[in-house]
């Protein structure tokens, strides 16, 4: 984000905002990714779980979060594809999840500092 | 003037003002004091100027309460302002240069007066500029001297054909031909003089000086001149080009076939069906009527035919008029505020940009009959298709250059409309954006900006004679933002006030979405895509159910180029890419708001 539109107190508070959201985003995919083994409607929580991602790369890549809005993306693509099913994404999701709470938190210490 | 304590002792003291020219002597009541005390404290405060005689310091001390105990003990000399420089022509000057640009004296112009070409002989003088002097020399009641004040200077500087005589205070012309003073400037301008008409004898004229035309310039012919170019009947389909002022003793009509163009000023008895352009001032005698004008200062008629009739009339600074517009309603456009040139080019974009944006509207519905009708034909739709995402690109850069053009505008915030008698219904009167259509006959009227409120407003008497004021109207832009991003929302909801426009409601799905807009019909919608209950193309199109008018912005990070063409096709006014640059969303909206 271009901070000539916004002064520096906007772009802090619109940062936060993004960072309390991404929190919240990360937690509905840990929930959705976990009822994946016990849903009966798998098509549909997948299509959730890439919303989620979508959301997140959207928002995040808005916010400058560049890292964070990578692994999402890269993740929605993933997920778009024909002929995804719970086990075979169960693996890389735990991976993904992973690598996205480590994004976030490395933004959560930057904007500490 | 608050005066300076000097001296202050409890029963005798002096006060002297702040320029030092006077000195106040006070005692205290009850007090006695004799001349000599007084003297004494005048030599301890170093007056020495000024100072009053025995005989009066005495007779005040003899009557000290009528005096109210204050005597002014001593004056000062003030020093006095000098002579202002001043130029005595040489020759006869044309009326053009006594006519008040500040109209102080806009009834006194003689009409018959201007247009006259000036002529001077080769080595005469032509101007004498007395210099400036410098005023008396003051003192202070301390005995300082003070300098007297210089007189105003004129800067008149030689131009080509000219020269300044060894006593710096003569002008000299170095040619036979016309003088003229422009910009501070004076030269001699060579003069071409063309006893009858401009036509098949003369063909079109160029020349590096002044051109005298005693006849008319007629269809089709052009005269170009460095200097004035001065016509003593018309100006027919022609286009004519001055460096200096265009005069016409009678009128323009060009029947909106030529171009009469100048860097100084036009003056003309009539403009009729004409395009006309300055970069100083435009004066008229009479009407301009159905007419393109356009000024980088002002347009004046102001004589009692004086009138605005028709057309459309831009001035940077001001337009004033006897009467704007007549009894029969015709559709006049004035506005200030803006130099004509930059005006123009955004107005005449932004008609461009109806243009294609009406182009896309036919389109899209015919490419929803052809989706109905065509069956498995891809060809019949794909030719529809093709043709919309071209025309979106078209329109999506045509609104970058308008928003390029619309930020390098400079507002004259100063810009009025001034009506000496009436304005009558059929005008609109426009300052910056803001406009005033005019419904009612009004005398005296007045339009001005008002930079608090950011509109502008009309101010005239009643019958009373009372003044009112009367605001244009305003409706205020609204908006409402469907986004299932929290941050996102917050993100367009700064960016939008920033721009003036008021927030009305926020909605994190495509439902509720739909609530809201039946329920507030604001201005202006921006909706994301992809959401839960109801995503963004089944949003839009209920939107646009509701209301064909509906301007909806889409604002995704999808990318697939069939989501993109169905927006369009749904009547999205524009689409936007998350992330976004905010000057993107800004061209969008202005864009929006402007259509």
């Amino acid at each position: 984000m271009r901070d000539d539109f916004f002064t520096r107190e906007e772009l802090l508070r619109l940062r936060k905002i993004t960072l309390e959201e991404l929190e919240e985003l990360y937690e509905k995919i840990v929930i959705c990714n976990d009822s994946l083994d016990k849903t009966e409607n798998v098509e549909a929580a997948i299509e959730e779980l890439g919303r989620l991602f979508h959301t997140i790369t959207g928002t995040a890549a808005l916010a400058g979060f560049e890292k964070v809005s990578k692994v999402a993306s890269l993740t929605e693509d993933f997920l778009k594809k024909d002929g995804v099913l719970p086990e075979i994404i169960k693996e890389p999701m735990t991976k993904v999840i992973q690598q996205l709470n480590m994004r976030i938190h490395e933004v959560k210490s930057n904007m500490k500092e | 003037m608050s005066p300076e304590i000097s001296a202050k002792d409890k029963m005798l003291w002096i006060e002297v003002s702040r320029d030092h020219i006077t000195a106040y002597l006070h005692v205290a009541p009850g007090h006695e004091p004799t001349l000599n005390d007084i003297k004494r404290l005048l030599k301890k405060e170093n007056i020495t100027y000024g100072i009053k005689d025995d005989t009066k310091i005495n007779i005040f001390l003899s009557n000290m309460d009528l005096y109210d105990y204050t005597l002014v003990i001593a004056t000062g000399k003030p020093f006095t302002q000098g002579k202002d420089a001043e130029l005595i022509y040489k020759f006869e000057k044309d009326a053009r240069s006594t006519f008040d640009a500040e109209l102080g004296d806009r009834d006194k112009v003689d009409f018959r007066q201007i247009g006259t070409i000036a002529s001077v002989r080769e080595n005469d003088v032509i101007l004498r500029k007395e210099p400036a002097e410098q005023g008396k020399e003051g003192k202070t009641i301390y005995g300082q001297t003070l300098p007297g004040e210089w007189g105003m200077d004129v800067n008149i500087s030689p131009g080509t054909g000219v020269r300044l005589a060894d006593n710096r205070k003569d002008y000299i012309a170095e040619i036979s031909g016309a003088p003229i003073i422009s910009g501070g400037v004076l030269r001699v301008d060579p003069v071409y003089i063309v006893d009858g008409d401009v036509d098949y004898s003369t063909g079109n004229i160029t020349f590096d000086g002044t051109i005298g035309i005693k006849g008319s310039i007629l269809d089709g012919f052009e005269v170009n001149a460095r200097g004035d170019v001065i016509v003593e009947n018309t100006i027919q389909s022609a286009r004519v080009t001055a460096g200096g002022d265009v005069v016409v003793k009678r009128g323009i009509l060009t029947r909106n076939k030529g171009l009469i163009s100048a860097d100084g000023d036009i003056y003309a008895k009539f403009i009729e069906n004409s395009i006309v352009e300055a970069e100083g001032s435009i004066i008229v005698e009479n009407a301009i009527m159905n007419s393109s004008v356009y000024s980088n200062k002002r347009v004046i008629a102001l004589t009692e035919e004086g009138a605005i009739i028709g057309g459309r009339t831009i001035a940077y600074d001001r337009i004033v008029v006897r009467n704007l517009g007549s009894t029969a309603h015709p559709k006049t456009y004035v506005q200030v505020g803006y130099k004509y040139e930059i005006q123009r080019r955004y107005m005449d974009e932004l008609a461009r940009l109806r243009g294609v944006m009406k182009q896309l509207t036919e389109l899209q519905k015919n490419y929803e009959f052809a989706s109905k009708t065509a069956g498995d034909d891809i060809e019949k739709t794909g030719y529809i298709r093709g043709k919309i995402l071209k025309l979106d690109r078209v329109k999506k850069q045509m609104q970058e250059d308008i928003y390029e053009l619309s930020s390098s505008r400079v507002f004259n915030h100063l810009a009025m409309v001034e009506i000496e008698n009436m304005i009558y219904p059929g005008t609109a009167v426009f300052i910056d954006d803001s406009v005033y259509r005019v419904k009612k006959e009004t005398k005296f009227a007045s339009f001005k900006w008002d930079t608090d409120k950011k509109m502008l407003y009309l101010t005239s008497f009643d019958e009373s004679g009372r003044e009112f004021r009367r605001d244009s109207k305003r409706r205020a832009k609204t908006v409402i933002i469907i986004d299932d991003s929290r941050a996102v929302r917050q993100t367009l909801k700064l960016l939008l006030e920033k721009l003036g426009l008021e927030v009305v409601g926020e909605a994190e799905n495509g439902r509720q979405g739909l609530e809201l807009y039946k329920k507030l019909k604001p201005t202006l919608v921006t909706c994301d895509i992809a959401m839960v209950r109801m995503d963004g193309i089944e949003t839009l199109k209920a939107i646009r159910e509701e209301n064909e008018d509906a301007k909806v912005i889409m604002i995704s990070s999808i990318r697939d180029k069939k989501k993109v063409l169905e927006c369009v096709v749904q009547g999205a006014f524009d689409y936007v890419l998350k992330p976004f640059v905010p000057g993107r969303v800004i061209t969008v909206v202005k864009s929006a708001l402007e259509s």
